[in-house]
């Protein structure tokens, strides 16, 4: 059965965020994900102000990176809210945002190290061992947590480019692909069972979930509209071969990379098209928005995050997915 | 608040929700408040006479003419806006 994600970034204010989980949770969603960003609010104050107002869906960092927090401090967190949330706390972990992590001082190397050292050492701490860890990323001496969490924390990678995907297939509890279009996720998924193969494990061991941009109402144009500056970035984001992938004129996409790196974003959203946004998004009506899951599912995802923009009114949006999507999965 | 029937408890949530989630003075709203408002949203019940006490307390700390205007919408809510508006 497929499982459904949402994820919130938490750049307004907590308490919103936390109640729309409540919500999210009543409408049937089985996981919420934070997304971890140095300029947003705190995701581990979020995370657990979301423990202490919710009973049954899981959480966690989705996704944190080992750059910004050491692989011992997101144990000890991750730890901490398993205390608050037991058998509910999960931990998403990605390789980080080179942009990001260089303007704020950090350098961005070995992200393939990093993601597996990190995912090493959250294990062992959270198992309550003692780690000692030379790896190539970190080195750590007798490193243990004065206390175990209640419940063992299945371990997410964040993953979109092929090495990684095989890591995440390798030693991943579940992956987290940052894709929405069938064809990069049937491509995602073949990476992730080479990785699984690797490691000689069973498919289903692994939960794929495919983090989605997605919006929804009951007006396709209002739909399309709210996820537009999503898919701008997105698209200047994507290196080439994405975008050739899909079909996108790149000399449109660099019209929208160029307007984004000079923070012109009405020029930016003005120049999305609609290949884009059906290349990079799930954006329309309760009808087309379950025709196209259907499609993501057939790639072999089993978790479907429901991501930014979720809607262009996002309790309303919630409510819908709880009323019209979930019960047809 | 105990006196609205349920239709015009329905569209007095949506307004209130409504301006609580949009407005961008959030900082206004005292915390006690926030912690209430989430409790009961937990308990499904912010359609009570209690949950719409504290969105309104929230709704007029952020955007006071707004909820005020909102009030103004209906009937029902005379005696409320009568009381709220001095």
């Amino acid at each position: 059965m497929v499982r459904f994600g949402i994820e919130f970034v938490p750049r307004d204010v907590y308490w919103r965020t936390v109640y729309y989980t409540i919500e999210a949770e009543k409408a049937g969603f089985n996981y919420v994900w934070i997304t971890d960003h140095y300029n947003n609010r705190n995701v581990y104050v979020t995370l657990t102000l979301i423990a202490n107002y919710t009973d049954r869906i899981k959480l966690g960092p989705g996704v944190t990176n080992p750059y910004v927090c050491s692989p011992v401090f997101t144990a000890t967190a991750v730890a901490s809210l398993a205390e608050i949330a037991p058998g509910r706390v999960v931990c998403g972990i990605g390789a980080g945002d080179k942009v990001t992590l260089t303007m704020i001082g950090l350098t961005w190397r070995k992200p393939l190290a990093h993601v597996r050292e990190c995912v090493q050492a959250i294990r062992a701490l959270t198992a309550g061992e003692v780690l000692n860890l030379d790896g190539k990323a970190f080195k750590i001496e007798g490193a243990r947590l004065n206390y175990k969490p209640p419940s063992e924390i299945p371990v997410y990678i964040g993953a979109q480019g092929p090495a990684m995907l095989r890591l995440a297939g390798e030693i991943g509890d579940g992956v987290l692909v940052n894709a929405s279009h069938p064809k990069d996720l049937e491509l995602a998924v073949s990476r992730i069972k080479e990785g699984v193969s690797r490691a000689g494990r069973s498919l289903e061991a692994l939960d794929i979930g495919a983090y989605t941009s997605f919006s929804i109402a009951e007006d396709e144009s209002k739909a399309v509209k709210a996820v537009i500056p999503v898919v701008a970035f997105i698209v200047g984001g994507s290196p080439d071969v994405v975008l050739e992938r899909h079909g996108i004129d790149l000399e449109k996409a660099n019209v929208i990379k160029d307007a984004l790196t000079k923070a012109k974003f009405g020029k930016a959203f003005k120049n999305v098209t609609e290949d884009m946004v059906e290349a990079f998004s799930i954006a329309g009506t309760p009808k087309q928005c379950i025709d196209k899951i259907e499609e993501v599912l057939k790639t072999g995802v089993t978790q479907f995050v429901v991501g930014s923009p979720i809607g262009p009114n996002v309790l309303k949006a919630i409510k819908m997915i709880g009323e019209k999507i979930i019960p047809v999965f | 608040m105990d006196r609205l029937p349920g239709e015009a408890r329905g569209f007095l949530l949506e307004g209130l929700l409504k301006t609580v989630l949009k407005s961008k003075n959030a900082a206004a709203v005292d915390q006690v408040y926030v912690r209430r408002f989430l409790s009961i949203a937990r308990e499904g019940l912010l359609e009570s006479s209690e949950g719409l006490e504290v969105l309104l307390y929230m709704a007029l700390a952020m955007e006071k003419e707004k909820t005020l205007s909102l009030l103004s919408e209906k009937p029902e809510f005379k005696e409320i806006y009568g009381i709220l508006s001095g």
